[in-house]
């Protein structure tokens, strides 16, 4: 017995010794960093042979037709900055837990985990970029200094150290992308069909689905024709269709996977779990249970899996898509016939917003962020990679390719070449290898990003390009709708004040400036989400109205159970403060 | 006299019947048992962290120190009686068939043709091979509502969509053991072939002579000679009783079968690890480990009573 | 096969017998023959209209793309080494285990049983154990796909029940004749467990193939140590990501490409057939040793 204690003992003691060693602090390190220059460089690209870094992250790359840093874009700027990128790494979370317990970090990381921010600072894990900022000057340019104070304003540390660069900075979507991403869609042709009635409320719409259903009960192959189908494993897609919906008009990415929520008109945090009146669940869960009674939501839908769904919409089974149009079905139709109008297209309508012009001040900060590893041994090479691509002019390279080759400057205005739009077009193998536009989160800047020459970094994204760049399908839409590109349709109701789109709102801004949400706050949430994803199909499948308040009232009481409040209490407080902060800030935007 | 010769006597017996040690058996053991100790035994101290509020990238010692709050965490989740319901529920329908494998075995043993025997005994251990997502992807294009099973029954006349096992919760239990059994049926059996071709086939030819049956072949020379490896698996399976794994619950679960199929290995994969929350997945290890071990020892305990021999 | 005498009853429980293995057998076989048709299939006929008895549309490229990725064939030759030198260890040392834990004259053997026992139950989580490899100098290096494997409790136990049920006259025998427990485990016991040998290096066998996880976590820095089941996981995550990429970027120009993208399930069969394929060409090899029952009594003489 006294064997087995000393033993166990010992073990303990050994474990700590080893979970100590593993995870020790990077504070020398840091120290020695603080002297400005790293050794053998002189300015901002390391002299001699090119220095070999490594880059690990948390979302997955090219590796076919070859490696995404094997790409004629990314060797170009391999080679401006003198490294040689000879070690790439993916991690899931897990594995990037166990590199961050170890302290086995590569020298560059991309990273999606917000919640991690606070460890990372903490255990000094990250490499303070400020006293490099004289050196390398484009880590800290014109166009980046507002995000640097930003990030190190809140992510910073005590002494507001400079650790994360935030990417895509920018405005995203301008004037609405090609086409509208999100809001009511259908298929385009029944749509027609049925003489696109205009769409002012939901149920305008469910008599649009209606209508089209009833003209096309199956599919040429004898399938049943639903409405609509739903991925239904995943709870995020139950709920947000009625972000992008009247009455309640929410952003999604307010709190993450979280039912609080920003008004995309009036930037006011919303309570969707218990806010009856403004709930993106609950519009949904109307919408939905309206649907089912008129027999027009598969079934399935609280089975599929988005692959399963995807092939019922490829198979011709649903009039319309929820959440945002996907391009199964006019995949396997234009295989089909090149010219066909099967497929699903978002319908200007002023019951749904329209996905345009969100202002990314911080980038997508903090869900997604680079930085240095502070253990690294090639810090000159991650700096001087880092910096070689935050230049404005690599940002072109990255989305346009290289001037003379893929682009022209034709009368002052750069063009791509019509050899690049074909090969873009047919994106071919050729097309992979370039790598321009799959900017593998080095994309510092978005799209629009005006550069020196007064045009956007990416010349895919013009307006005449965008007209020009058109199927069939979307070129009958445009000639209808008499726009020259498909999301104009969309962005007209938004200009005549009709409906909201994302200029005003800042989430991802005021989440930037927002507290990590503490772990026992986000099981609470969790918890919260198992409840409504259960009452789920009991909701959609009540038969009368009386039901479906008895169900909600059950949800609500079991919401309060679980402590809920607890929940929104820290979330409105930080969200609060976040917005006080950021007030100032968008005062000043230029754009 | 007589009395200290017979105590001599009866001494020395004893001693010859215990035996001597064999040392050199341990020193050729040791080595295997320090390579358990060093893999197995010295991660245990990562138990430590249930006790503080570990966050990956942080040293121990920066870390707060909560005491017990995760496993009175674990103690008072509203969720944690159902789940622990679900979980016992499957383990006991599992234990329940436990003896499947071997009759499987037997029967295949049974089977006179050896070329069909074999066959079979390879095809069967095929579903074993067959990831759980891809059965998933079967069982969908089989179960769903315009999958093989509901279009067989309108083409007979029934309904046209007549049943939808995968969204029905009240067949979750049967149907999750039904094809759990599918995949592991085959490769289980694979041990009591084994132990049955491990039978000396000199008790059959003398059953034979003394004019037994096949069926008294099989209950008094087959069973007997194959109940050891089943009770000793039928023992571990008690041990199991929360260890049910969570790949092939959480493939199939959706807002329909969740409430029944959210096992103890799901709930603590998404509450503890998808959150990255080591501490309070650390604990709920800690807890299961106990039961485990508590419930291993316990039914060796009453296996001994029954049997007069203890199995571990 | 002792012969039987044809009784009626011998006669339904044959039928009965046969039929409900000629059943279980098809159930069995059927949804492996759709995996081998799906991957034989064009990936965007059998996405739409689904997979029955025979390929849609045959094609050979599902395989021929995994067979140019590059680095396969030094994945592959990783993954048989591992199969190889670990079931080899694993079984030498489990056999071993499980025979000397049938010896009671082995001092403090139900303790030393009960230590290897408990190890099932426990564990130390997925980050303390990765810290402590670390420790000891293995990540990055061979011997991690081979030394925690060694010592694997279950088998232990299945074999020394085995063990236990073979006949104590034989050890006795030679124990007379003076020779050592390692002379009596190389010379008696293994030769008589024929079939526990060849199902314990089945089990081990089939577990080495399979296991990508360790790689993941402990080797991912050594390319030279990439398992093609590893390979294979990440070709398909990458075909997964470039599927749910288009999703959810439909402004893509590529929307129309579509179809010239593995679809995840194609992907995903094509994989399983490579993986599973070799397991059913060495599976019957060891088959022969798991029922070939040696003749005791021969031994005896």
């Amino acid at each position: 017995m006294k064997a087995k204690k000393i033993i166990s003992m010992a073990l303990a003691l050994l474990m700590l010794l080893s979970l100590t060693i593993g995870c020790q602090k990077s504070g020398g390190t840091a120290s020695t960093a603080n002297s400005g220059t790293s050794t053998g460089s002189q300015g901002a690209v390391p002299s001699g042979d090119p220095v070999k870094i490594s880059i690990g992250s948390q979302s997955e790359y090219q590796t076919v037709p070859c490696q995404w840093y094997e790409t004629d874009v990314f060797q170009e700027l391999q080679k401006q900055a003198n490294v040689v990128i000879d070690s790439f790494y993916y991690y899931d979370a897990d594995k990037f837990n166990m590199l961050l317990a170890g302290n086995d970090l590569p020298d560059i990381i991309f990273s999606y985990s917000p919640q991690k921010l606070p460890d990372i600072i903490d255990s000094k894990l990250a490499l303070d970029l400020k006293p490099y900022l004289s050196t390398y000057t484009d880590l800290d340019g014109e166009a980046y200094k507002q995000s640097n104070e930003i990030t190190s304003g809140f992510y910073g540390g005590d002494e507001k150290a400079l650790y994360f660069l935030a990417t895509y900075i920018g405005l995203e979507l301008r004037d609405g992308g090609v086409i509208n991403y999100r809001g009511y869609n259908a298929r385009w042709d029944w749509y027609k069909e049925i003489g696109a009635p205009e769409i002012k409320t939901s149920d305008d719409y469910i008599a649009a689905i209606e209508a089209m259903v009833a003209k096309h009960p199956t599919t040429a192959d004898g399938k049943k024709v639903y409405g609509t189908g739903l991925e239904g494993t995943n709870f995020e897609y139950w709920y947000t269709n009625g972000c992008f919906s009247k009455p309640a008009y929410m952003n999604l990415w307010t709190f993450g996977g979280y039912l609080y929520m920003e008004g995309l008109d009036d930037g006011k945090l919303y309570n969707a779990y218990t806010n009856l009146e403004r709930s993106a669940f609950w519009s949904d869960m109307e919408f939905y249970n309206k649907l089912w009674n008129k027999g027009l939501l598969d079934p399935d839908s609280f089975t599929m899996t988005a692959e399963q769904r995807a092939a019922k919409s490829a198979a011709g089974q649903y009039a319309v898509e929820m959440n945002w149009p996907q391009g199964d079905l006019y995949a396997a139709e234009s295989a089909k016939d090149p010219n066909t109008l099967a497929g699903v297209i978002a319908i200007p309508s002023e019951a749904s917003f329209v996905f345009a012009d969100y202002h990314q001040v911080n980038g997508y900060f903090p869900s997604n962020f680079q930085f240095v590893s502070a253990n690294s041994k090639a810090i000159d090479g991650a700096l001087s990679f880092l910096n070689v691509c935050r230049k404005v002019e690599n940002q072109r390279l990255l989305y346009s390719g290289f001037e003379g080759k893929h682009y022209t400057v034709v009368d002052g205005v750069p063009t791509p070449t019509e050899e690049t739009l074909a090969m873009r077009l047919a994106n071919s193998d050729e097309w992979k290898k370039t790598g321009i536009e799959n900017t593998c989160n080095f994309g510092f800047l978005q799209g629009s990003f005006l550069a020196a020459d007064g045009y956007p970094v990416n010349l895919f994204d013009t307006d005449e390009m965008r007209a020009s760049a058109l199927n069939p399908l979307q070129k009958d839409y445009c000639e209808y709708y008499k726009v020259d590109y498909p999301a104009q349709a969309c962005v007209k109701l938004a200009d005549e004040g009709k409906i909201p789109s994302m200029k005003n709102c800042y989430s991802e801004l005021n989440q930037s400036c927002t507290e990590t949400m503490p772990t026992d706050i986000q099981r609470i949430l969790t918890q919260c989400n198992d409840i409504l994803f259960a009452a789920v199909p009991n909701l959609v499948q009540a038969k009368t109205a009386e039901e479906f308040k008895a169900i909600q009232a059950q949800v609500l009481a079991d919401l309060k159970a679980a402590n809920e409040e607890t929940a929104w209490e820290w979330c409105l407080a930080a969200n609060t403060k976040a917005q006080e902060f950021t007030k100032p800030i968008l005062e000043t935007l230029k754009w | 006299m007589k009395a200290r010769e017979q105590a001599l006597q009866a001494s020395s017996a004893l001693r010859r019947k215990k035996g001597k040690k064999q040392w050199s058996l341990l020193w050729l053991t040791l080595p295997f048992m320090i390579l358990i100790l060093l893999f197995n035994y010295v991660p245990l101290g990562g138990w430590i962290l249930s006790i503080f509020d570990y966050r990956a990238g942080k040293s121990l010692f920066d870390c707060e120190f909560v005491g017990l709050k995760y496993f009175k965490m674990i103690f008072t989740d509203r969720n944690i009686p159902s789940v622990l319901k679900n979980t016992v529920i499957f383990s006991a329908i599992w234990f329940c068939i436990s003896w499947l494998p071997m009759m499987f075995a037997v029967l295949l043993n049974e089977i006179q043709c050896s070329k069909f025997r074999k066959f079979t005994q390879t095809m069967t251990t095929l579903p074993n091979f067959i990831s759980w997502v891809i059965i998933y992807s079967l069982a969908f294009s089989i179960f769903s509502s315009e999958g093989a099973l509901n279009m067989l029954i309108y083409k007979l006349g029934g309904p046209q969509f007549a049943t939808n096992i995968l969204a029905d919760s009240d067949s979750v239990y049967v149907v999750q053991t039904a094809i759990a059994q599918w995949k592991g049926l085959g490769w289980a059996s694979i041990i009591y072939i084994a132990a049955i071709s491990g039978i000396d086939q000199e008790q059959y030819e003398a059953a034979m002579i003394d004019g037994a049956g096949r069926l008294r072949c099989a209950i008094h020379i087959t069973f007997p000679s194959i109940l050891p490896t089943f009770v000793v698996l039928m023992l571990l399976d008690i041990s199991n009783i929360l260890n049910t794994g969570y790949e092939q619950y959480f493939l199939f679960k959706n807002a329909i079968t969740a409430p029944k199929i959210e096992v103890l290995d799901l709930y603590v994969y998404r509450m503890g690890l998808q959150l990255a929350d080591y501490s309070y997945a650390t604990a709920v290890g800690i807890v299961k480990s106990l039961i485990s071990i508590t419930m291993l020892f316990g039914a060796n305990a009453l296996a001994k009573k029954i049997r007069g021999t203890s199995i571990v | 096969m002792v012969v039987q005498k044809r009784t009626p009853s011998r006669v339904v429980f044959n039928i009965l017998n046969y039929g409900f293995f000629a059943l279980f057998t098809f159930l069995c076989l059927y949804p492996l023959w759709y995996v081998f048709c799906y991957s034989l299939s064009v990936p965007e006929l059998a996405a739409k209209e689904g997979v029955s008895f025979w390929p849609v549309g045959f094609t050979l490229t599902n395989f021929q793309q995994v067979f140019a990725l590059d680095g396969l064939f030094h994945s592959m030759f990783i993954s048989v080494m591992r199969t190889v030198i670990g079931t080899f260890c694993t079984v030498v040392t489990c056999m071993w285990l499980g025979y000397v834990f049938t010896k009671e004259k082995m001092p403090a053997r139900k303790f030393f049983y009960r230590f290897m026992i408990i190890t099932m139950y426990i564990g130390g989580g997925m980050i303390p154990t990765y810290l402590v490899f670390r420790s000891y100098g293995l990540l990055n290096t061979f011997a991690v796909y081979i030394l925690p494997a060694m010592v694997s409790a279950y088998y232990v136990i299945l074999i020394k029940t085995y063990v236990e049920q073979l006949p104590p006259s034989l050890e006795e025998s030679a124990l007379i004749d003076g020779a050592g427990p390692i002379i009596i485990f190389t010379k008696i016991i293994l030769p008589l467990s024929m079939p526990i040998v060849a199902t314990i290096a089945i089990f081990a066998a089939v577990g080495q193939w399979n296991s990508w996880f360790d790689n993941h976590i402990y080797t991912f820095n050594n390319k030279n140590l990439t398992t093609m089941q590893y390979m294979l996981y990440n070709y398909l995550n990458e075909a997964q990501r470039l599927a749910n990429e288009l999703k959810n970027n439909p402004n893509m120009q590529s929307q129309i490409n579509k179809q010239n993208a593995l679809t995840p399930n194609s992907v995903r069969m094509t994989v399983t057939m490579i993986t599973v394929l070799p397991v059913l060409v060495v599976y019957p090899i060891f088959q022969r040793y798991i029922v070939k029952g040696i003749m005791i009594g021969a031994v005896k003489g």
